[in-house]
């Protein structure tokens, strides 16, 4: 299962504030880790792990993601950390199955394509906005190493504001590296915070769960079946939330016995073939 | 929930342009915490670079170059270098967008820039050569959050703190401030008084729905036709990479993007896309 990134600020009640669009009414605790374990693994994910721009947003990760998403526009981050991992453990009444401890470097990017033959990847980032293919915006963000570690992250960039190819190069190479050295310098100083964690999303808001009764709402529009008959084929199957949702979303506010106009059936057929 | 900045200035947070008009009930509260700045060490940093709406940025008072009529063709950037810590609220009242308060120092520099040859894709990198060739006009303005009073003159060295924009100044306001700031932090680092930068707003945009099944759906049925992951964001278009990278996750587990799905795979698909 894969890590996604939150910021380590806690709720009073000790909930990560980053889960709150996905918790629904359950708590979104950290995990702890076992007791006498040190933070002592070492992960640069150079590969960069892709995430979609509105759940990062929704998470809260960087001011990077502020702001409105566009067309065509990829999100990417990557961690260079010491972390340690606390034992899987699932329960009914936490989102949280994984919590990762730890501190140092993350990167974040914005992507958007601008030549629609392009297909963003995160290696080429820094080329493709070179070539004029992409623009993008980024954010580096420090965790846990303390205020020394800005002059760290600005002495090693050649420039502030840009992202093309050397600073992409200089994030990469540089300030990674520069960074490695203040962790290993001042190790014993730094406090582990949650970075990252494995979460099990509750049913009603799993993306995927959700987008099998919108499929459904789709096909019956297509097929002209009226909202009330929809309903009443999903039965306890599907979301009737998300059906009713699509279907004033597509067909407009019909009384629920009335089929959906032709446009509307025009609009989930193109829908449906994707 | 986004992360919104706050002028130094303080004062009117503003989000307007974020706010949902709201009938027949309260408004959201916009209000930042009363609290003093935090005593705890600050442990956390940020560099970043964004484009940014010239009008959300007039909205939010992020600097005086941003007031003013608003043209189609004018777009804003800001870059932050901040040292930080977040502060969350203890008791968000009902109806209160602020969750928390980011307090730091550092510095934000900003651009608003209009475009005068529109067939031109302008990109910060290029603000400084489209000023000099004529297909920009620009303006920034730099704002200083608890690095003392004395401190942008140090910093700055004769690049005043707001005008107008030719290449030289972007140059140096890339290269030469950079470096004066990593000076300057490095001798005061001591003495330098986090300020509010940023709040932490609830998110009052919502997201289309549709724009993720649409990408679940296309990568149910590649998943099906037993298509590797590789191959299914080769046919994707338009569509949500990352969505469809959630469903392979989901259904083959961490495996590399060229693994074509198992028969176990191919029919755990079939029975999500079955019509019942």
């Amino acid at each position: 299962m894969l890590f996604i990134p939150i910021n380590p600020l806690l709720t009073t009640d000790g909930d990560l504030v980053s889960l709150a669009a996905l918790r629904g009414t359950l708590r979104a605790q950290p995990l702890p880790l076992d007791e006498g374990t040190t933070v002592q693994n070492v992960v640069v994910s150079l590969g960069g792990q892709e995430i979609s721009v509105s759940l990062a947003a929704s998470l809260g990760v960087g001011s990077v993601f502020t702001g409105s998403g566009k067309l065509h526009e990829n999100a990417f981050w990557l961690d260079a950390v010491a972390f340690a991992d606390s034992p899987t453990r699932t329960t009914n009444e936490n989102i949280v199955k994984k919590t990762r401890w730890g501190y140092g470097l993350r990167m974040m990017f914005r992507a958007q394509q601008l030549d629609a033959s392009v297909k963003l990847s995160f290696p080429l980032l820094g080329a493709h906005v070179d070539l004029g293919l992409a623009s993008a915006s980024y954010e580096v963000q420090t965790i846990g190493l303390g205020a020394q570690a800005l002059a760290s992250v600005l002495g090693s960039l050649s420039q502030f504001g840009t992202l093309r190819g050397d600073t992409f190069h200089d994030l990469n190479t540089t300030v990674i590296n520069d960074l490695t050295q203040l962790i290993a310098q001042h190790g014993t100083e730094f406090h582990p915070r949650p970075l990252a964690v494995q979460v099990k999303i509750p049913l009603e808001l799993d993306p995927i769960v959700k987008a099998r009764s919108e499929v459904f709402a789709m096909r019956r529009i297509r097929e002209a079946a009226s909202l009330k008959d929809a309903l009443a084929r999903a039965g306890a199957a599907h979301n009737a939330d998300a059906i009713r949702a699509v279907y004033r979303k597509i067909a407009g506010d019909l009384p629920e016995t009335q089929p959906p106009p032709k446009s509307a059936r025009e609009t989930a057929k193109e829908w449906l073939a994707g | 929930m986004e992360w919104i900045p706050i002028p130094s200035s303080g004062g009117n947070l503003g989000m307007l342009g974020l706010v949902p008009k709201t009938r027949g009930r309260a408004k959201p509260s916009k209000r930042l915490f009363a609290a003093p700045a935090p005593t705890a060490p600050i442990e956390d940093t940020r560099v970043s670079s964004q484009e940014i709406a010239v009008t959300l940025a007039a909205n939010l008072g992020l600097g005086g170059i941003f007031g003013g009529t608003v043209g189609f063709n004018e777009v804003g950037y800001w870059l932050d270098a901040m040292a930080y810590t977040d502060r969350f609220e203890e008791e968000p009242a009902d109806g209160n967008l602020v969750l928390a308060t980011r307090f730091g120092f550092g510095l934000r520099v900003m651009f608003r820039v209009t475009k005068l040859n529109t067939k031109v894709s302008l990109s910060y990198g290029m603000i400084g050569a489209a000023v000099d060739v004529g297909y920009a006009n620009a303006s920034y303005e730099i704002d200083a959050f608890g690095l003392g009073a004395g401190a942008l003159p140090v910093i700055l060295r004769g690049i005043g703190q707001f005008g107008t924009l030719n290449s030289d100044t972007f140059y140096k306001l890339n290269t030469v401030v950079l470096k004066n700031l990593v000076e300057y932090i490095k001798a005061n680092i001591s003495t330098l008084q986090p300020h509010r930068v940023a709040a932490l707003v609830r998110s009052v945009r919502t997201g289309d729905s549709l724009d993720v099944s649409q990408p679940v759906l296309f990568a149910m049925r590649r998943i099906r036709s037993g298509r590797s992951l590789r191959d299914a964001l080769a046919d994707a278009g338009d569509l949500d990479s990352a969505s469809i990278r959630l469903v392979y996750s989901n259904v083959l587990g961490d495996v590399p993007d060229t693994t074509e799905p198992r028969d176990r795979d191919e029919q755990k698909a079939d029975e999500w896309l079955r019509d019942d």
